[in-house]
């Protein structure tokens, strides 16, 4: 049966589907068309679609093809979204070109091969037939170039807050350039107000200079308390930005300032205890200023996958029998819709996809090599789990 | 006028006689001031929009007989200067006013370009801020000129633009022969009394505007880059380590009054640049660049990773401070105690006037003395109108008394 599925599974497909979607714009906020044109492929498969309008004009996809008998349920996931083109791209970011064994365009690894060797994959199997217990899903969601509002209204289903396993088609290829990660930090992004009080500027004693009191604390970072985990050892704190004081020049003793900090979580480290952890620091200032510590989105939980647990383990030996070696495993600084689904929610994810050319950069790339292995291995995973 | 030369008395000056300051004193026209006061109100100066007024001062000056000059200090907005000379060389007395006026704010219950007036007291933008002074100032020059009393050396007026803004206005009188006065009086609204005391000096201002250089990197591995926000933040906590220098009568001050610095568009990124501002009131004695070399020294001692540029940006004003017995102070005082039958009251400001610049930057003695300053924040403006005579009075003794 597994024979039969491999044998359904067509490289030239998978091209072509690459091909049609870099040639479909989805930078974030654009994603509908993409969205419409994966439902139309899931719907030739014979799967049960759906569109959720997360935003005006920004749906997530779904479908859904039932099993023989009732089982687990496992669900291949990817962000239609891309980022902007940007610019110094050699050839048009949004025409897929192939040269020399790469396709570029945007979204070339990030992450529309994902999607296509996914789709490739729920043919192959829908095609031929192959029986499994329990729930073959894909999902496509918006937004997580941004901050992720697809997987976050994904999570809010019960339907989908259910599944048993989540296979991130991202491009996370189990090498040295991107080894498979084995839990994620998660992250917080601070966002401080500090309010002062104001006074002419030539007797700055008589008011209270938020922006010197927002400025002790970023000064003070180091004093927050990171935790050290075995694995992941310390998270990082990095102050993105900062701004307070006049709008048109007046001599004023500025009576507010803001700032956000990123803060990358190791698990044991909660938001909440991120939260508190920024709180204490600032009173231990006894600064003069009124210091308001909230949290801005995105945010996200750190998680701590096993190499034993279900997904994970039947990814290993899939991996080793497709690539003919062992994956490259890391406890990885990155944040991914993971933390959503196993950080938040506690459904187990792994992130496998073909290896990685510039994404983000100009002239984003994939080697077209890797299309034919990725493409076997979700097969592989998927009839292997729902067993 | 006569002018006869006592020869029998070779070691004395030439009098001239049949004029004495008596009769200039005689001269000077309350009615006149007035008239001139209102008719200035009703020309809008807003700072930037002198050029009206200034022709209106060239105008009415010329009518004395003087030959007034414009010089354009920024484009298309003049200074205005005049002299009358004495009939022998001598000291130089400068009396200054600024043209322009604040904005018009909200809250004003009346037109602010039409004078009314109300009893004692004199409505209009810019009746004691300062248009006021400067009507006191024509009144004494007219009455010189009328009178034809003689002095040694030199009285003139000057009327500046901007000083409501950068003071670009004085910075370019000191450029001219003005800028080579023996003295200069400021006809701004101080009454040298309790409540609003006349400068013995005023401290100064530097605008600190320092720019942050970090190294971008993902913001998830930041110890790849360097974040120009945390290292601006590590000068601003370490602020009160800047060398304020001790001044007997002066304390200098710092104050953060800005700050930006990270993305404008959200991402993750380490800031590769942070800039802020600090205003620093300085004190006699100091210059823009020790007060820049203060900052550099501070930023040193940190060790930071980021490259740190220390500049200013405008304002800039000098510090200045005198003595009771600087010539023009001593002048101001007698004369003062002579009109206002009490002492005048002295303080060590730090309002930022022109003299700033004519003191600070320039070494010229300056005095300020003007009209009643009312109306609480510059909404319904007003001065009262009898204590514009007086002005006018110190005024004409003070040339009197300096120009001998």
């Amino acid at each position: 049966m597994l024979d039969k599925v491999l044998r359904r599974l067509d490289d030239a497909y998978t091209v072509r589907l690459s091909e049609e979607m870099i040639g479909i714009p989805s930078v974030t906020g654009d994603e509908e068309a993409l969205a419409l044109y994966i439902k139309e492929k899931l719907e030739s498969y014979g799967m049960e679609t759906e569109l959720e309008y997360v935003e005006p004009g920004r749906p997530n996809v779904y479908g859904v093809l039932e099993g023989s008998k009732p089982g687990k349920r496992l669900n291949y996931n990817a962000h239609t979204d891309t980022v902007p083109a940007g610019d110094d791209w050699r050839t048009e970011p949004f025409k897929a070109v192939v040269k020399d064994g790469r396709m570029y365009g945007r979204g070339a690894c990030d992450m529309k091969t994902g999607i296509a060797c996914s789709l490739n994959m729920i043919r192959a199997i829908a095609d031929s037939g192959a029986q499994y217990k329990g729930e073959l899903s894909f999902s496509g969601v918006i937004d997580q170039e941004s901050t992720d509002k697809g997987a976050w209204r994904m999570m809010k289903d019960p339907r989908w807050r259910s599944l048993d396993g989540v296979v991130l088609t991202y491009s996370y290829c189990g090498d040295e350039t991107k080894p498979i990660p084995l839990g994620l930090t998660g992250k917080v992004l601070y966002d401080v107000k500090v309010k002062g009080r104001a006074a002419h500027g030539f007797r700055p004693h008589l008011g209270v200079n938020a922006v010197e009191d927002a400025a002790k604390i970023i000064a003070n970072l180091d004093k927050l308390v990171l935790k050290d985990h075995p694995q992941f050892g310390k998270g990082t704190v990095c102050t993105l930005k900062t701004e307070g004081g006049y709008k048109v020049y007046s001599v004023v003793v500025p009576e507010s300032a803001r700032f956000e900090v990123n803060r990358l979580l190791v698990p044991g480290e909660s938001v909440e205890y991120a939260l508190a952890d920024m709180r204490r620091l600032v009173d231990s200032l006894g600064l003069r200023s009124e210091v308001e510590v909230g949290v801005k989105p995105p945010r996200y939980e750190p998680y701590i996958a096993s190499r034993d647990a279900p997904l994970m383990s039947t990814l290993h030996g899939v991996y080793k029998q497709v690539m003919g070696r062992e994956p490259l495993y890391e406890y990885a600084y990155g944040i991914t819709n993971a933390n959503i689904f196993q950080g938040e929610q506690g459904i187990e994810s792994v992130h496998i996809g073909p290896q990685r050319g510039d994404p983000h950069s100009p002239n984003e790339y994939v080697k077209l090599e890797w299309l034919p292995p990725v493409s076997e291995m979700y097969a592989r995973i998927a009839l292997r789990y729902l067993k | 006028m006569v002018h006869v030369s006592l020869d029998n008395h070779l070691d004395q000056e030439p009098a001239i006689i049949g004029t004495m300051i008596e009769d200039v004193l005689r001269g000077l026209d309350d009615g006149y001031t007035l008239r001139v006061l209102k008719e200035m109100i009703r020309i809008p100066s807003v700072v930037g929009e002198e050029k009206e007024l200034a022709h209106y001062l060239r105008d009415e000056v010329d009518s004395m007989g003087l030959k007034t000059e414009l010089h354009d200090a920024q484009p298309g907005r003049p200074n205005v200067y005049a002299k009358l000379k004495g009939a022998k060389k001598g000291k130089r007395l400068n009396f200054n006013g600024h043209l322009d006026t604040v904005p018009v704010v909200a809250g004003w219950t009346r037109d602010p370009f039409t004078p009314e007036v109300d009893g004692n007291r004199i409505y209009g933008l810019g009746s004691n801020d300062m248009k006021g002074g400067i009507a006191c100032i024509l009144t004494m020059i007219k009455a010189y000129a009328e009178s034809g009393h003689g002095f040694r050396g030199e009285l003139s007026f000057s009327g500046v633009i901007d000083e409501e803004a950068l003071g670009e206005g004085a910075k370019a009188m000191l450029k001219t022969e003005y800028g080579k006065v023996d003295a200069i009086v400021l006809a701004e609204p101080y009454m040298a009394d309790e409540k609003r005391p006349t400068a013995l000096g005023i401290t100064g201002k530097v605008l600190y505007d320092v720019h942050v250089h970090g190294r971008a990197a993902h913001g998830f591995s930041p110890g790849q880059g360097v974040n120009a926000v945390e290292q601006a933040g590590v000068i601003l906590a370490n602020l009160q380590k800047l060398r304020i220098p001790m001044h007997p009568q002066f304390r200098g001050n710092y104050c953060t009054l800005k700050i930006e610095g990270g993305y404008t568009v959200y991402s993750v990124v380490v800031p590769a640049h942070c800039r802020f501002e600090v205003n620093r009131l300085m004190v006699p004695g100091e210059t823009k660049e020790s007060v820049v070399r203060d900052m550099e020294e501070l930023v040193e001692s940190l060790n930071l990773d980021a490259r740190v540029e220390v500049k200013t940006k405008p304002p800039y004003y000098a510090s200045y401070v005198l003595d009771r017995d600087e010539p023009l102070i001593r002048v101001f005082d007698g004369v003062y105690r002579e009109v206002m039958g009490k002492a005048p009251s002295y303080e060590y400001s730090s309002s930022i006037t022109d003299a700033n610049t004519f003191a600070g930057e320039g070494g010229i003695p300056c005095v300020h003395l003007g009209p009643f300053p009312g109306g609480p924040h510059q909404r319904d403006e007003y001065t009262l109108i009898d204590s514009l005579g007086p002005v006018s009075r110190v005024f004409t003794l003070m040339a009197d008394r300096f120009l001998t």
